[in-house]
């Protein structure tokens, strides 16, 4: 299970660094609200995945928490992206 | 019983990751902000919910089988279709009508039709005419 575990998480940190790497090199407001989602998602899957190897008892928590209310963060930028209108 | 888990925990965990890695990848290459966020759909529709089931699946080989924790796996794996959704979609339109450059070639262009007016110029273009 471990060996499962760091294969997952190496691949989840490159895809966050993919992320950070497209970040610098863009030059629009949009793709770093992309970027931000994506990087998001990434540390959520790295804690839910090495969660499989620790007790924790926050897992299921942490995983429905961030479900739900992962979308504030995106419509606060989509918000900021249009200056405040709808 | 162990193994057939285990097989398929490692199968969820590690193509859950290999979905956001190639959405990572996809989001290198393409060439426009909106595509970016289009882009971004099989990390947050597919990879997330496999790995969240992944765990559980591992947490019922080891703890045992829980409904708390089955409704939260459920909420969270909902949760992340249905939010990412509708999130992508309006970063989408927000992008969209912040006047970031769009791809000539995307195709249908529902939002430039049907919001001629709602366009980041067209409020530029009303003011230069009331002067």
């Amino acid at each position: 299970m471990t060996i499962i575990v760091v294969i997952t998480v190496v691949i989840l940190t490159l895809a966050a660094l993919c992320g950070i790497a497209r970040l610098i090199t863009s030059t629009d407001q949009a793709t770093s609200a992309a970027v931000s989602d994506l990087i998001y998602f990434c540390a959520i899957s790295i804690f839910v995945a090495s969660a499989m190897v620790r007790d924790t008892a926050v897992l299921f928590d942490v995983a429905s928490v961030s479900a739900l209310f992962g979308i504030l963060a995106t419509i606060a930028l989509a918000r900021i992206l249009t200056r405040g209108r709808r | 019983m162990d193994i057939a888990i285990t097989t398929i925990v490692g199968f969820l965990a590690i193509g859950g990751a290999l979905c956001v890695l190639i959405s990572a990848v996809a989001m290198l290459r393409v060439e426009d902000a909106l595509s970016r966020i289009n882009v971004l759909s099989p990390a947050t529709g597919l990879g997330v919910p496999a790995i969240v089931l992944a765990a559980y699946l591992n947490h019922v080989n080891e703890v045992g089988m829980d409904w708390i924790d089955l409704i939260k796996t459920a909420v969270a794996m909902a949760g992340f279709i249905i939010m990412s959704s509708v999130a992508s979609n309006t970063l989408g339109r927000a992008t969209y009508r912040s006047g970031a450059p769009v791809d000539p070639d995307t195709n249908p262009n529902e939002l430039a039709v049907a919001h001629p007016d709602r366009l980041p110029n067209a409020a530029d273009k009303r003011s230069r005419k009331r002067r």
